[in-house]
């Protein structure tokens, strides 16, 4: 499957096995339509109707006001945002309501819905390619999945569904590979052998995607592709060995598993797609070097895009990226700091 | 988990098997298939792979031991910290304090060197390293980027000191005078043995009037007194000159390596310095772009510290071609042996006032004999003639030495 | 919109109590907040009364309400305890929330007061959400969305209204237009004299009341509670109130004229229907006394358990920040 027909799977079995799940979003349901921005949700309103396959007006404050209010009321909403940036019309329903709720009211309400972020650049421009987990991953009260590929990307989802708290969910766009749907020049579409059953893969984890012994590389989504590419690279031409972690959930996160990691190799790169300041990635990298500072070989280094707003123009996004060499570049300066 | 390193049956009939050299050192990680030792048995001088990965947490024979069928030769692990059962460790676990609800900054481990590391460049891994195995940071050379002490580097020193204390003496006295090899000259010894027996040397001399370059090295000198910079030798002339003729004939910038030549880009060139102990080699990286200030510079350091024994790992590799001068012992010539993995070293002898003819007279012009060995599976005759020719040039015409090229350096 | 409903004489009295317990509540508050024994600051209903008397009378227990930063009118209507409303403005670990929501996240889901919200506007898409799952899940239950007048005009009015609309949500939008967003009049704030107008631009009935009437406010909530109920979809009701006292205690109160303030008090709620309490329901002076000092006892002894509860534990800092992770806050 590919990642869409996988989170596309993990929704209709959830949708069956639990009648309180419902999908909210624009352009999810309607009849003869897309299935949403990407496919997803396409033929799932076939199955289940227009009330648990909810389409609304452009409403994104009621959107994600609506699925806080369902969720209260007890029942399990995917709210999807056709793309991921509009989700900042809706912030103050995240931040505010959805991740706060359960706090102020000392455990007597939880709020276990889900957001659905597609996300990442595609040469659209500012306003549609930004990643954005870092505002989320700040947020008390949220927590944030970010697969990489088809298997996880399911796993993960049902796994969120079932969650009595609010997840925010993204989804790089470039991973999708709907069939037949939006195919992007640069997409990746990642196809795998999906299981067909119902299971779920924990939050709070976070994968070894290959073992290595020289540096670490923490990356997700679309860049822990970029840099097992790269690893395969530093393997092959310079016998660096390097061990990629895919960061699949920022929150909760499995530090011990990263603390163990930098202690076997002493390096840690981090590849984020979003703007570098206050990324997760500089919060990462602040915890590791409290943690494991004295095993640290290296300083802490990050390749994430820089500090401006997304440009469209093909040649401008592939400064804006980081790539697979930038990061086998990286690596081999981390690894020989030879002047 | 925890393995050990155990000294194979080779087949050999049963007389003592000597350890020749490690291929690793302690905190390395080597695979299983890869050499790890080398030993010597009557019958041959033999490779030994390790028969599983890991760490290497401690050798425990040296180089000069008798290694039986069945003795324990080094301790593997799975990893660089897991606590070993057996003697006192080089690494020692600091545990990370972490409850589960909140997590507390690691314990700065007590610093007893005090100020003057503080301005010590170093990786905190490596900083810890040092402390833990005794070894004073100040006596390490870094070979990071800012010249920071790293891993690598405290692992070296470490090394070093388990070698020194771990050289056997044979307390039988007898009519002659044994002396254990040194490292360096069991080093040298083992260079030069594989260089001899595994590379067809090939030879070619030229005689080089040095008139002309005297003169000049003379210039540079008093220009350097003028100006307080450091002063250029003929040595550093030599080297400025091998640099220039290496890179029009870079064919002989290279190694055998098998079913391929590796043509190097930058041009590091070694020479020999001789001390009583032996000979060590240190390195010019980019000789070629280097003014001969600049080289003065470079290898009155190398020399300082080659005599008060703190050059490092980083000084003494990457070398690409070697020079060797013993002309100061009044040679008139002699060959030199190539210095594996290189393609070829250069032998100069004195400069000697010799009566030539110069210009239809006969005159004492002051000569130098110089004498190219090459590999000669990288090089062949030709190549090696026209670089001798090339040095010759340079060195009667020695303005060609110090004029800039159009692509010129920046430093 | 018709009054066919008749209101009973228990229901009558039912009201007066509710409404007389909030203004005792609420004045006595005020005493303690201005000799200092009260932390934090108040956002007082006192003259709203029968919109949250009103409104809640329609409603069973398992129907939800979602109310703002000044709810405490709308909870002690909607049956949470007033000492555990006490203890928490009183920010201690007895309160609803454990001290950790504070005067304006009371909440108590037992009766169905949901955590209150200090965002303007924000409980509007998220009662119409609640709803939906009404809707989609049976049975049927309704929701309530409590604001003011100036969250009339923020973007989330304007979606949440849309949206249950077009979905017909089982919603009910109450809005006490107490004529003053804080210090601005709305008259500066919006170029309609009534707010329920603008139910038209949704396709959804919009009803003006006279807030000060809690009999009149019970009419229109039970209608448009029984339409919810029977699928027919959403209602705006505006209630024509005012608060008497400032938008919080920090309020100067400059914007408003003595003259004003008194006039609206010669509509009291409280006044009104004790007056048609004795003349339409034959009720004498002396019981309605009596159920003053009831509430005064209530009220008392509620603020008594309040000042003498514990604090909370320091450790409750960091609990219920997530469901399905105790104690997942992993560092400070």
């Amino acid at each position: 499957m590919t990642m869409a027909e996988a989170l596309r799977d993990g929704m209709r079995l959830a949708m069956r096995s639990d009648p309180s799940v419902f999908l909210i979003g624009e352009d999810i349901g309607i009849d003869g339509g897309f299935g949403g921005g990407f496919t997803v949700t396409l033929g799932l309103s076939g199955e289940f109707g227009h009330e648990r396959v909810m389409d609304t007006p452009i409403s994104e404050i009621a959107i994600i006001g609506a699925a806080v209010g369902a969720a209260l009321a007890g029942a399990r909403p995917v709210a999807e945002m056709q793309y991921g940036d509009f989700i900042f019309c809706a912030m103050d329903q995240v931040i505010n309501q959805a991740a706060k709720m359960r706090y102020m009211s000392n455990g007597q309400v939880s709020v276990p819905m889900v957001v659905r972020l597609p996300v990442g650049a595609t040469q659209r421009g500012a306003q549609h390619s930004q990643s954005s987990e870092a505002y989320f991953m700040h947020t008390p009260g949220l927590k944030v999945v970010c697969p990489s590929n088809p298997i996880d990307a399911k796993g993960l989802l049902m796994a969120a569904i079932r969650d009595d708290d609010p997840v925010i969910f993204l989804e790089h766009k470039l991973l999708y590979g709907g069939k037949g749907g939006r195919k992007e020049k640069t997409s990746l579409d990642p196809v795998e052998e999906v299981p067909e059953e119902e299971y779920q893969i924990p939050l709070g984890t976070v994968e070894i995607k290959r073992a290595g012994t020289d540096i670490t590389i923490l990356a997700n989504m679309l860049m822990t592709h970029l840099a097992l590419e790269a690893a395969e690279e530093l393997s092959a031409r310079e016998k660096i060995e390097a061990e990629v972690i895919d960061m699949r959930c920022l929150a909760p996160l499995d530090f011990e598993t990263l603390v163990r990691s930098v202690k076997k190799t002493n390096r840690v790169l981090i590849v984020e797609e979003d703007n570098i300041t206050g990324g997760w990635g500089a919060e990462v990298a602040a915890r590791l070097s409290e943690a494991a500072f004295f095993y640290l070989d290296a300083p802490i280094s990050r390749i994430a895009a820089p500090d401006t707003p997304a440009p469209c123009a093909r040649k401008l996004e592939q400064v804006y990226l980081p790539s697979t060499q930038r990061i086998v570049q990286a690596a081999v300066d981390m690894v020989r700091l030879i002047p | 988990m925890i393995s050990k390193v155990v000294m194979p049956s080779l087949g050999a009939t049963g007389a003592d098997i000597i350890l020749n050299d490690w291929l690793a050192k302690a905190g390395d990680y080597v695979r299983n298939g890869e050499p790890l030792f080398v030993v010597t048995t009557d019958k041959a001088t033999v490779e030994v792979e390790a028969f599983r990965s890991g760490y290497i947490r401690q050798l425990l024979v040296s180089p000069g031991d008798s290694v039986p069928v069945g003795s324990d030769l080094a301790i593997l692990a799975d990893t660089l910290d897991e606590p070993l059962d057996l003697s006192p460790l080089p690494y020692v676990e600091i545990k990370v304090a972490s409850d589960s609800g909140r997590r507390q900054a690691e314990p700065e481990p007590e610093d007893s060197s005090g100020l003057a590391d503080s301005r010590i460049l170093a990786s905190p891994l490596a900083r810890r390293m040092a402390k833990e195995a005794g070894i004073d940071l100040r006596s390490i050379k870094g070979s990071g980027k800012q010249g920071e002490i790293l891993k690598r580097d405290v692992q070296m020193a470490f090394e070093a000191t388990q070698y020194e204390e771990s050289i056997p003496i044979d307390p039988v006295d007898t009519r002659f005078r044994r002396e254990q090899l040194s490292p360096m000259r069991r080093a040298v010894a083992q260079r030069s043995y594989l260089s001899k027996s595994e590379t067809p040397h090939f030879y070619a001399s030229i005689t080089v009037d040095m008139f002309a370059a005297v003169e000049l090295l003379k210039k540079h000198v008093e220009r350097a007194q003028k100006h307080g910079w450091p002063t250029p030798t003929l040595n550093d002339l030599l080297i400025r000159a091998v640099s220039i003729s290496l890179r029009d004939t870079p064919q002989i910038n290279a190694s055998f390596q098998g079913d391929e030549i590796w043509y190097f880009e930058p041009i590091n060139i070694g020479f020999v310095i001789g001390l009583s102990e032996g000979m060590l080699v240190p390195v010019i990286r980019h000789a070629d772009r280097k003014n001969l200030f600049q080289l003065a510079d470079e290898t009155r350091s190398l020399i300082e510290k080659a005599k008060s024994g703190s050059l490092s790992r980083y000084d003494l590799t990457g070398g690409t071609f070697t020079l060797s001068n013993l002309g100061m012992y009044g040679l008139d010539r002699f060959t030199a042996v190539i210095n594996p993995p290189e393609a070829g070293i250069l032998a100069i002898g004195a400069v000697r006032e010799v009566p030539s003819n110069w210009e239809g007279q006969i005159i004492l012009r002051p000569l130098m004999t110089t004498t190219l060995s090459v590999d000669h599976r990288v090089v062949d005759g030709v190549t090696a003639a026209r670089f001798m020719q090339t040095f010759k040039e340079l060195l009667e015409d020695p303005l060609l030495l110090v004029l800039p090229d159009f692509q010129e350096e920046g430093k | 919109m018709t009054t066919s409903l008749t209101v009973d004489k228990d229901l009558a009295l039912n009201l007066f109590r509710q409404m007389v317990l909030i203004r005792s509540f609420e004045d006595r508050l005020l005493q303690y907040f201005l000799q200092g024994m009260l932390p934090g600051t108040l956002h007082q209903y006192q003259g709203q009364e029968a919109v949250a008397v009103g409104v809640c009378s329609a409603l069973r227990r398992e129907d939800l309400i979602f109310s703002t930063h000044r709810p405490v009118g709308h909870a002690v209507a909607k049956g949470v305890s007033l000492k555990l409303i006490a203890a928490e403005l009183w920010g201690k670990s007895t309160g609803c929330c454990g001290g950790k929501g504070g005067q304006m996240h009371l909440s108590d889901i037992s009766v169905g007061m949901m955590p209150s919200n200090a965002i303007v506007g924000a409980n509007i898409p998220i009662a119409t959400g609640a709803a939906l799952s009404f809707k989609l899940r049976g049975p049927d239950r309704v929701a309530v969305s409590f604001f003011g007048d100036g969250a009339a005009n923020t973007g989330a009015f304007h979606e949440g209204l849309n949206l249950a609309a077009v979905k017909q949500a089982p919603v009910i939008f109450i809005c006490e237009n107490n004529l003053y967003a804080a210090s601005t009049h709305i008259s500066s704030s919006m170029r309609i004299e009534h707010i329920a107008e603008r139910a038209k631009s949704y396709g959804m009935p919009g009803y003006t009341i006279d807030g000060m009437d809690a009999f009149a406010v019970y009419q229109a909530a039970q209608s448009a509670v029984d339409r919810a109920r029977r699928g027919d979809g959403p209602t705006l009701i505006e209630c024509k109130t005012y608060r008497y006292m400032g938008h919080s205690r920090g309020d100067p109160g400059g914007y408003r004229t003595r003259e004003e303030v008194l006039a609206w008090g010669k509509k009291d709620p409280i006044k009104t229907l004790r007056e048609r309490l004795i003349s339409d329901y034959e009720q004498d002076d002396r019981d309605l006394d009596l159920i003053h000092q009831e509430c005064q006892d209530i009220v008392q002894e509620a603020i008594d358990f309040a000042i003498n509860s514990p604090e909370p534990d320091p450790t409750e800092t960091y609990t219920h920040v997530f469901a399905t992770l105790e104690g997942a806050i992993e560092h400070t």
